[in-house]
């Protein structure tokens, strides 16, 4: 089961959000969009739902065409950032709703709907209100309602976005998992690189309307296509010098991340601020009273100190785009 | 540019939308035609409206005003005031919020019947009260100021709840801190309340006051149960006009001249709504 | 207690008072005997001869019963046909584009603002014609008038408070436009309904003009009150009036909540 999207374009007025979306996804990936906030990463998931029209562009699924067909006509499963628990329902018949809209038999709604809380660990919680329950549990409901009715993908805007650091560190583990064991296709919305990095077979990055870089994870960190996505990658973005500092082409800007340099001799850097970071400190510098960088180190260092850094491994830039 | 999705949720509002564009709109509209409309002749002509001249159409109009904007004086200073308490704590508010706006679910009718057992010639609490203060009772439907004043009264009791409340959140809407910072900067409580009050008070005051201007205009049932037709209000005249069935013709001229007047409300109420 | 303290309570005092002298004396008249109240040069302030024969006499020799309930089912009526047309329009209202919402908007807050008695009187002959003049459905058809709006502004913002993702959850759930409306945004709006349907009941039990013009011969309760006081029969309006009033208490009560300025101030606030 393949997803093509095809050109899709959509404005809000003239605004243009997505501006010729063209990709295919494959089946059983966990497909993550990543971009910053506003970039049209829901309205990108909308589109594929049905909820909206794009003004231009198709939706292939398994090669038939899904463009013009309502939501409910599409067997697909999204779940949404605030998780749209029906507030007036129990867990249970949260759960069980899309099967009830199928007239499934009520013996087997009861038994589906048993599989899935067992699968995520809700079954103690089925008869309590869905407003008196924990985060994370509405979490985990909002999924469990995602998977009970065996749509053909799953669709899900930013679903951990609402959970503590703590939570969502294991709901994180949970949803790789669940994505296993169900084998199907997830498309996976994200502004945390982070999350996008440690849970995609394969992260779009979103911007301008259009995805800059489509790849896996450690491609796009060890060769990001430009140098937005060399900034938006990674904890620190790259770092970036004119060429001619290592003997380059002074036309073309060499980028570097932090682990890639050795701090001992070579370019001058002045200590500006310093940041703890788990394990590393690092510190931020300007070279030449010019340029930002960022580099690793081991000893404390006071502001106005100056450090001298080697770089042991680059990329060449041209105009902004990677060049090799 | 007209979406599919706009387009089924216009669907849902047609149903209030033909109503009442066939139960308020086409009969307004019927009215204003009707009204230069003379039976006689089978033609338009202002035949009616000069008819109606003989009823003293424009002392109605008058009357109504005089009576609208003496309310709506009494009900502000009222409403000022109960809303200038409600916004402080103090023992008793949710009581006293309960007695300032009870009224607003009293009936009119029946508004009506209590200031007529207050103001009555003969009987009359209120003449209870002047003789309590040693002084003669008063027929208080004697002249036509007096007259005024009992509606006055009778209709501020009812409506004044209504501007409470609006004035009331909108004190709610300034915030605390401006007041602390005038207290700290030597201003006392009539001076916060000059210059901080009422300056961030006056769109509320504005709203309601038009809101209440329309519903003055309209008032009906107030003014025929304590006062009658005389003096004629626009409305108890079209009524007059209507139920005694000198010329229905006629009737619908005072109506029409009532629409216009609420016209300009209804436009003050655009602009306003327009510049929020 | 300082100054301010002191001030506030003077005020409370005088208010209170101008707010409940008028109940007062209703009640006084209802449960005293007429010989101190309505029949005395200058009537006492104090209950001199509590009696019950007022409100007895009122409701047993007086036409009451049927008045009351002509007025029951108008009142239930005019509910019933504000929340049918107020949800559908309260929804697409909240829905629909600032563009498209706006002019229907100013549509209902003209309609709120149309003097009565003026658009009363083409209805009548229309009415009459349509054999709805002196008829409970008629009359009802009328007052919906006065509160489709005030339903339409609270129901719009009901809906507005339900966030677009139920919606489209409901949908992907699969369920149809009207199935989502029926099993998950109606519940999530019961209370906004419910609210809706009390004020427009409300409106309705208290309505006076449309009434004494579109149902005269056989009238509801109010106008049969109006028509007591003209006939001089004070004691059976007093006696009329104050049962009158206590569903009106009652659902004032419940509808504590929604009594609040930006309700009332209705789509001028948008
Ligand atoms: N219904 C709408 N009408 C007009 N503009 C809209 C609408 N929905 C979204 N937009 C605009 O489209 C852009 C993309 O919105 P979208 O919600 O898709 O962003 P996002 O990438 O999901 O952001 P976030 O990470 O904050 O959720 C935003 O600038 C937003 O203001
Ligand atoms: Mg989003």
């Amino acid at each position: 089961m393949t997803i093509q999207l095809i050109d899709i374009t959509k404005s809000y007025g003239n605004h243009v959000v997505l501006n010729g979306i063209t990709q295919e996804i494959e089946d059983g990936e966990f497909f993550v969009i990543l971009g910053p906030s506003g970039e049209g990463k829901s309205t990108l998931l909308k589109v594929i739902a049905g909820i909206e029209r794009p003004d231009k562009g198709k939706i292939i699924v398994n090669g038939k065409d899904m463009t013009n067909l309502p939501p409910e006509k599409r067997n697909i499963a999204m779940v949404f950032q605030n998780y749209a628990l029906y507030p007036n329902m129990s867990v249970y018949d949260n759960i069980a709703f899309p099967l009830k809209m199928r007239k499934m038999k009520k013996e087997e709604i009861k038994e589906r709907v048993m599989r899935v809380a067992k699968l995520l660990g809700i079954q103690d919680i089925l008869d309590k209100n869905v407003l008196k329950i924990s985060g994370g549990q509405q979490q985990r409901v909002a999924i469990a309602r995602a998977l009970v009715r065996d749509p053909v993908f799953f669709l899900l805007d930013e679903p951990l976005s609402n959970l503590d650091a703590r939570t969502r560190f294991v709901a994180r583990g949970e949803l790789k998992r669940i994505q296993k064991e169900v084998g199907k296709t997830f498309i996976y919305v994200t502004h945390d690189q982070k999350e996008a990095m440690s849970l995609a077979t394969r992260i779009a990055v979103l911007h301008k309307g259009k995805f800059e870089q489509v790849g896996k994870p450690l491609d796009l960190y060890e060769y990001p296509k430009t140098k937005w996505v060399a900034q938006f990658i990674g904890d620190f973005p790259m770092n970036f010098l004119p060429g001619n500092y290592i003997g380059e082409d002074p036309n073309v800007e060499v980028g570097f991340r932090p682990e890639w340099t050795e701090l001992g001799s070579g370019i001058k850097a002045v200590v500006d601020s310093m940041e703890a970071f788990g394990e590393s400190l690092y510190l931020f510098c300007t070279v030449d009273e010019k340029f930002k960088v960022i580099l690793p180190s081991k000893e404390w260092h006071d502001v106005g100190d100056v450090v001298k850094f080697e770089i042991k491994k680059y990329r060449k830039y041209k105009d902004g785009v990677l060049s090799e | 540019m007209v979406n599919k999705r706009d387009l089924s949720y216009f669907l849902l509002a047609l149903p209030a939308i033909v109503y009442v564009g066939y139960f308020a709109f086409y009969p307004a509209f019927k009215v204003i035609i009707l009204s230069f409309w003379d039976p006689a002749t089978s033609s338009f002509s202002l035949v009616n409206y000069k008819s109606l001249s003989y009823f003293n159409p424009g002392g109605a109009a008058i009357n109504t005003i005089i009576i609208s904007l003496g309310a709506l004086f009494v009900q502000l200073l009222i409403a000022l005031g109960v809303a200038s308490i409600l916004a402080n704590e103090f023992r008793g508010k949710r009581a006293f919020s309960v007695i300032t706006t009870y009224s607003l679910g009293i009936a009119t009718v029946v508004s009506a019947i209590a200031f007529s057992l207050i103001f009555q010639p003969v009987g009359g609490y209120a003449n209870t009260l002047l003789h309590l203060l040693g002084s003669k009772g008063i027929d208080w439907y004697s002249n036509y100021y007096l007259k005024v004043f009992v509606v006055d009264i009778a209709d501020s009791w009812k409506n004044t709840p209504m501007m409470i409340l609006i004035l009331l959140s909108g004190m709610m809407s300034i915030p605390q801190e401006i007041y602390y910072a005038a207290a700290i900067d030597g201003a006392n409580m009539l001076n916060r309340f000059i210059h901080i009050t009422l300056p961030n008070l006056l769109p509320f005051i504005a709203i309601a006051l038009i809101i209440r201007g329309v519903s003055e205009f309209n008032i009906f049932a107030l003014p025929l149960i304590l006062i009658g037709f005389h003096p004629p209000l626009l409305t108890t005249l079209v009524y007059e006009l209507y139920s005694t069935g000198a010329s229905v013709y006629l009737s619908y001229a005072a109506a029409t001249i009532l629409i216009g007047f609420i016209s300009i409300f209804i436009l003050l109420n655009i602009l306003i709504g327009r510049r929020r | 207690m300082n100054t301010r303290q002191i001030l506030i309570y003077i005020g409370v005092i005088i208010f209170s008072i101008y707010f409940l002298f008028p109940l007062y004396i209703l009640i006084l008249v209802a449960f005293n005997s007429p010989k101190y109240t309505i029949f005395s040069l200058y009537p006492s302030l104090l209950l001199q001869a509590p009696t019950l024969s007022n409100l007895i006499i009122g409701l047993t020799q007086y036409n009451f019963v049927e008045p009351f309930l002509r007025s029951l089912g108008t009142a239930t009526l005019v509910g019933v046909l504000s929340i049918a047309l107020g949800i559908p329009a309260g929804l697409g209202l909240s829905r629909l584009s600032y563009k498209i919402a706006y002019p229907i908007t100013l549509l209902l807050l003209i309609t709120n603002m149309m003097p009565s008695i003026s658009i009363a009187v083409p209805i009548a002959a229309e009415f009459i014609r349509a054999h709805l003049f002196n008829t409970i459905p008629g009359l009802a058809l009328a007052q919906t008038l006065i509160t489709l709006p005030l339903a339409t502004f609270i129901l719009e913002g009901t809906f507005s408070a339900i966030p677009l993702e139920i919606e489209y959850q409901a949908r992907l759930d699969g369920a149809s436009v009207f199935q989502a409306l029926w099993r998950i945004l109606i519940p999530m709006a019961a209370p906004g309904i419910v609210a809706a349907f009390l004020i427009s009941w409300m409106f309705s039990w208290d309505e006076f003009t449309f009434a004494v013009i579109l149902m005269p011969i056989t009238p509801t309760l109010p106008v049969e009150i109006y028509y007591n006081i003209t006939r001089g029969d004070m004691l059976a309006a007093v006696a009329f009036s104050l049962i009158f009033t206590i569903p009106v208490v009652v659902i004032t009560l419940l509808l504590q909540k929604y009594l609040r300025g930006e309700y009332l101030a209705g789509g001028i606030k948008r």
